[in-house]
This record gives structure tokens, sequence and C-alpha cells, in this order.
């Protein structure tokens, strides 16, 4: 984009207009399209003595299903990929299925610059590695810091090759923390239900009939065993079955974490997402299936992969335990100022997808002008007067968000409440959660929030 | 109490309100703008011009907006994504001097018919601006403040600015000030106090004192 400016008459300008490279807005809500990433497994037939794995997963299809009846469509399936914008996170879009799909971004050198700076991931990997240009080294440093735990993201390349249909479905529509170690979660999209199916036949287009064997106690504590010995606890967690040798039971802020460990799922979803015969062929070959995965080759036999698999599908599962919602804590009796709050939160979270395009220099992000599948909001909290503006509702009237909720919170502190909610596996009908696909925020900083917000929310 | 409020009003409506209030951020915090202020320094005068215009330095922020477009009232429309930034300081400059703004050859105010032409191209700048942003409570406040400093155009404005205001929008204290007079002139005592209130809950303090509203108008040719 060039930017010609007029002639310096009476004042001089010492730095003459340039072409001006779209700086864009980082996008921060981090998707993490579950099941990307190691094994996998199979459902168990009726009669088997395992258990269904979770209760969060496997529950949310058949829902979903029941109100279509047309049938899927791949082909809609890979246009979805372009609405909702899957590439800003995830690598592999134009691997993820055998239905042929054009490149989610347009090639021209105007799309691939705005493309550039609106892939969240690969923003933080190049301040990571330094290469990313900011005003001076200490500022790479402080961002290094904030997006250290930001720079992974499963692909979808082989999704065709994974996963079950149904669990894709489900899982697209109650997303769910999939993989411990990873800080941002897969955001519940606006897909409808039909939506949902194309989505889901587009990256299975074709499902193979599943045979998984007879599950014994003694078969699964033998695949318990070997799944111990061939040290794969060190990066995989398998909630609900007690603690297995040689898991660290890292947490996602630790540091030093692999590749494979940041992105390895928590294997009780397994027996949702992948069929029996598919997670023996992950357990030996994983770069068979994903040529692109963390997961690495483990020397084993067929038998001794086929073992393995019987433990991850046949394995009891304890139910997942519900995780409490932090408690609200009272407002504060300190002032508050605009300040403090932009400084931690609104243009150090917020603003990557609530900001205004002209100063971004390239869009306001999903949450101002759309994007990820949502219409836009309008919604600019990088500015005091773009917070004084607030946002357009479902019929494009505008709104503040200080507005009371029907329950009197105000709107703003009301989308960070939902976010404990959602991360507590359940959800605000009235209001999405943020931020989007990020760590809820913590009982002290919503607190502050909701103090600038009672106090005024004055600029000081 | 009438006399006071009537002052803190006319204080309210003057020329300069010494306050800030949209926070802007010298250096981003991830990526944005800060990025931006390495590639392009224009960035970084529109960036100082903001900040000066939230200060009360409306002239000062005119210069470095006209630094980066010294014609701007020539330069072709959407030639480039930093104009409607600049377009916006320099034509609030201008309000906020009440079309007193000098700059170079390019805005003067020797005469009546100048200051006149300087608030008239402000309000059509920031009315186009406000079409362009479409829905922007910001974009309509800066046009309901504009639209305050002509005879002709204050029934609008307090169309404009009652509109945002019922809705909890009027997005900054300039805004407020501006209804609260227009609301004066118009009678409505009552709707003129709530708006006054609001502009003193959210213009900026500074060192925990709320800056005195403005000095006295130089003069009452466009005044109500």
């Amino acid at each position: 984009m060039t930017c010609r400016v007029g002639e310096p008459v009476l004042i001089a300008n010492p730095h003459p207009a340039k072409p001006i490279r779209l700086s864009g807005v980082l996008i921060l809500a981090l998707c993490t399209l579950g099941g990307m990433g190691a094994c996998g497994d199979a459902k168990v037939d009726s009669g088997a003595t395992s258990t269904s794995a979770s209760g969060v997963s496997s529950t949310a299809t058949p829902a979903v299903s029941a109100v279509n009846s047309q049938s899927p469509d791949p082909k809609r399936g890979a246009a979805l990929l372009t609405k909702f914008e899957c590439w800003r996170c995830h690598e592999g879009t134009t691997k993820a299925s055998t239905i042929p799909v054009a490149a989610p971004v347009e090639p021209t050198p105007e799309a691939m610059v705005k493309a550039d700076n609106q892939h969240c991931f690969d923003c933080h990997r190049r301040i990571i590695a330094g290469s990313y240009k900011a005003p001076k080294p200490s500022t790479t440093e402080r961002w290094k810091k904030n997006v250290e735990a930001l720079v992974h993201v499963p692909s979808l390349t082989g999704a065709h090759r994974r996963f079950k249909r149904s669990w894709i479905e489900g899982f697209l529509a109650k997303p769910h923390d999939l993989r411990p170690r990873l800080s941002p979660t897969m955001p519940k999209l606006p897909l409808s239900p039909t939506e949902l199916r194309d989505l889901a036949a587009f990256l299975v287009p074709e499902e193979k009939p599943s045979s998984p064997p007879t599950i014994t106690k003694a078969a699964v504590a033998e695949g318990r065993a070997l799944f111990e010995n061939k040290g794969c606890p060190s990066c995989h967690f398998m909630t609900g079955t007690g603690s297995l040798k040689g898991n660290p039971a890292k947490k996602a802020d630790e540091k030093g974490l692999s590749d494979a460990q940041r992105l390895a799922p928590d294997l009780r979803f397994a027996r949702d997402r992948m069929a029996f015969e598919t997670i023996v062929t992950w357990v030996r070959k994983p770069q068979s299936i994903k040529e692109d995965t963390a997961m690495p080759e483990t020397p084993m036999s067929e038998e001794e992969a086929q073992k393995i698999a019987t433990f991850i599908i046949g394995e009891e599962l304890s139910p997942i335990e519900p995780q409490k919602i932090p408690t609200r804590l009272p407002v504060l009796t300190r002032q508050v100022s605009y300040e403090e709050l932009k400084n931690k939160l609104f243009n150090k979270i917020c603003w990557h997808c609530h900001s205004d395009a002209d100063y971004a220099i390239g869009d306001g992000g999903p949450g101002n002008t759309g994007g990820f599948g949502f219409v836009p909001r309008g919604l600019n909290l990088a500015a005091y007067d773009g917070i004084l503006s607030g946002s357009t509702d479902d019929k494009g009237e505008l709104r503040s968000i200080f507005e009371p909720m029907p329950d009197g919170t105000p709107r703003l502190v009301a989308a960070l409440l939902a976010r404990w909610k959602e991360e507590a596996g359940g959800e605000d009908t009235n209001i999405r959660g943020m931020p989007l696909g990020m760590p809820a925020l913590s009982p002290e900083d919503v607190q502050l929030v909701e103090t600038w917000v009672a106090q005024g929310h004055s600029p000081d | 109490m009438m006399n006071r409020s009537l002052t803190r009003l006319l204080a309210a409506v003057c020329f300069v309100v010494p306050v800030a209030i949209a926070g802007e951020t010298k250096e981003a915090v991830a990526c944005g703008e800060s990025i931006a202020f390495e590639v392009d320094p224009n960035v970084l005068l529109l960036s100082q011009a903001e900040s000066a215009l939230q200060s009360g330095k409306p002239r000062s922020a005119a210069i470095d907006a006209l630094k980066v477009f010294p014609n701007i009232k020539s330069v072709k429309l959407g030639s480039s994504v930093l104009l409607p930034r600049a377009q916006r300081i320099v034509a609030l400059a201008i309000v906020r001097t009440d079309g007193l703004l000098t700059a170079g050859k390019v805005f003067s105010a020797s005469n009546a018919d100048e200051r006149r032409q300087n608030l008239e191209w402000a309000t059509a700048t920031l009315r186009r601006l406000s079409i362009t942003k479409k829905n922007n409570p910001s974009a309509d406040t800066d046009l309901g403040e504009a639209l305050s400093c002509l005879p002709e155009t204050q029934s609008e404005g307090l169309t404009v600015l009652d509109k945002l205001a019922r809705k909890d929008l009027v997005t900054s204290a300039h805004g407020y000030a501006a209804l609260a007079r227009l609301r004066k002139a118009a009678g409505d005592e009552d709707g003129s106090a709530a708006a006054l209130k609001k502009y003193e809950a959210i213009a900026k303090k500074n060192g925990g004192k709320k800056a005195p509203a403005v000095a006295a108008k130089k003069d009452g040719v466009f005044s109500t």
C-alpha cells in the first residue's frame, strides 16, 4: 500500500511519507482445534468393559446432528474454512482434507501482507525468534514474555486421516480444554448446525468402519504397562485414570516444555476422536498420518501398538471433575485508573481483537471489523473513546458496554465472568466469554475492571 | 447555585478543554502501532498530535498533523490510511480553538470569514468521517462537538449528541460540554446539568485535581 501525501509547503516534514506496511492487528483469539496433535482412539462397542471418555465430547454431538436432515456437504465445508478464518490460527488448512480447497488466502501481495499480520501464532513465533520488528530491543524482550506460551497451535494437516467426523462436529459445537499444557483453547465460533456438519464433513469426507477388539481388564492393564514403559506419559495426560508412571504433570504456564509436550492432548478424549485402527497407526507411525506432527516415532511392534491402543480406548475413566467457577471479588475501595487497566488488560490483551482499523493500519480485529465468522461489532478497546463508543448488538443497534445485563452486571464485566463459566465447562447463553479462546482473567483482574466501571469509568 | 452552574457551563464550552480523554499508547504493548512507528515515522507524528490534542494543545496537535499532510485540504481522499486520523486531529483542533487555528497558509483566522471557513471545513470533514465510519459514536461525538460551533448547525448538533447521550455513548468530555451548552441554549436546564455532570465524570484530572474546564471565551461570534 502506497501512501503518498501532498508536498510539504510551509511545514517541514523530516519524515516524508513512504509506503506503509500493514502492521495489522494481532489476533489473539487463539484456536486450538483439538485433535490435531497426537494420539487418539476409537469408541468401544457396547458390551466391552470400557467406559465412555469424557462426558464432554461425544455427548455434544447427537443434539447437533438431530436438527439436521439435509446431507452434509463437504464442498460447502471447504468454503467455511475461509469464512471462519481457520488459517488465522491453524497451519495445514489446505492439507486438512481430500476435498480440494482454494488457498484460504488469495495470493495477492496485499492479501498476503494482511494474512501475515493476521496469523496470530506466526506473529508470536516471529516475536520469539526476534524477527518481528519492534521499536526497540527491550520491547521485543517484553513481548517475548507475553507470548511465550502462545506460539503453539495444532495444524490441521491430515485431519481426514485422523478423526471421527462426529467428534469434530461435537467439539466445534462445544469446545473444551483438550490440551492441558496449551494456554489457549479452541473458541466457540458462531457455527450453525448445518455449518458444523458441513465443516466436519469437509475435514472427514469418508470414514472407514472400525472394528475395535474386545476389551478385557487384563488387556487394558498390559497396554497401560506398555504405555508407561514407552514413555508416553512424558508428554500425555490421561485424566480420569490416576497417576501414570513418568508423567511430569507440568502445567500450561511452565517453561521449558517441548513442542510435543505443549501440543499433546489429554488422552481421555482419544476414544471419541479417533478410531481404534487409527490410533494403532498413529502410535507407531504418527508422521504417516500427519507429516508435520510433533509426536515422535517410538519404536514398537504392531502388536505393542495395538495393546497401547486397547489401553487408550478401554481404560476405565472416572468422570470429569467439574471445575470450580472462581469467586467474584468485591469492588475495591481504592481508586482504579484507566491507565492501570490499559496497561494491564485493554492494551495488552483485549486490543488484539478489539482495535481500530485506522490505528492498527490493517483491520480492527475480529471483535471490531469482524472475523472468525463473527459479524462486526465495532468494539474498540484500544482507546478510551473507543471503550465509551460501545458495540453493536445483533440488530446493529449501538449499546454501551457498561449497560447492565439482566442481573445488573455491566456488560463488560459479564463477558469476563462468562469466560469463567466456559472454562468450567458451562456457557452463558446471554454473552460470549472473553477473552475469546484465551485463559480467563484472574479474579483480581476482573475485580479491577469491575471497580473501574463502578467508580464511573473515568479516563484517569 | 444557578450562577455557579452557568459559570461551569460557560467554562466548559470555550476554546480548549485542557483535558485528555482518549487513551493512547506511544509504545504499544504488543504489535499494532509500535511496529508502524518504526516503519513510518508519520504514524508517530500523528500519535504525538493526538496526545497533544488530548492534553489541551490543539494548535500543537494541528502542526504535527500538518507535517504529515501539509496540504490536508486538498489531499485526495483514500490516498493514505493515515489521512482520516490527520483530518480528525486538525478538524478538532479547529473546533477546540473555535476556528482560530492558524497554521501557515493552510489555515488562517485573521478575520471572521476565515474563522467561519475554518469551522465549516472542520464540520464538513468530521461529517464525512462520521459517514465513513458509520454508526461510530466516537466519530459522531466529534461531529456533534463541531456542529455546536456554528449557529446554523447547533440544532443538528443537539440532535446528534442527544441521541448518543440517551445510550450513554458520548465519548468525550468535549462532547458532553457541547451538549450541556446546546441543551442550555434550548432551555433544557436539567438536561444541561446532567450533561455537565457527565462532563465532570469523564473529564481527565491532572494530578488528582480536575483541570479547570476552560478559560473564558475571547469572542462570542459563534456562541449561542
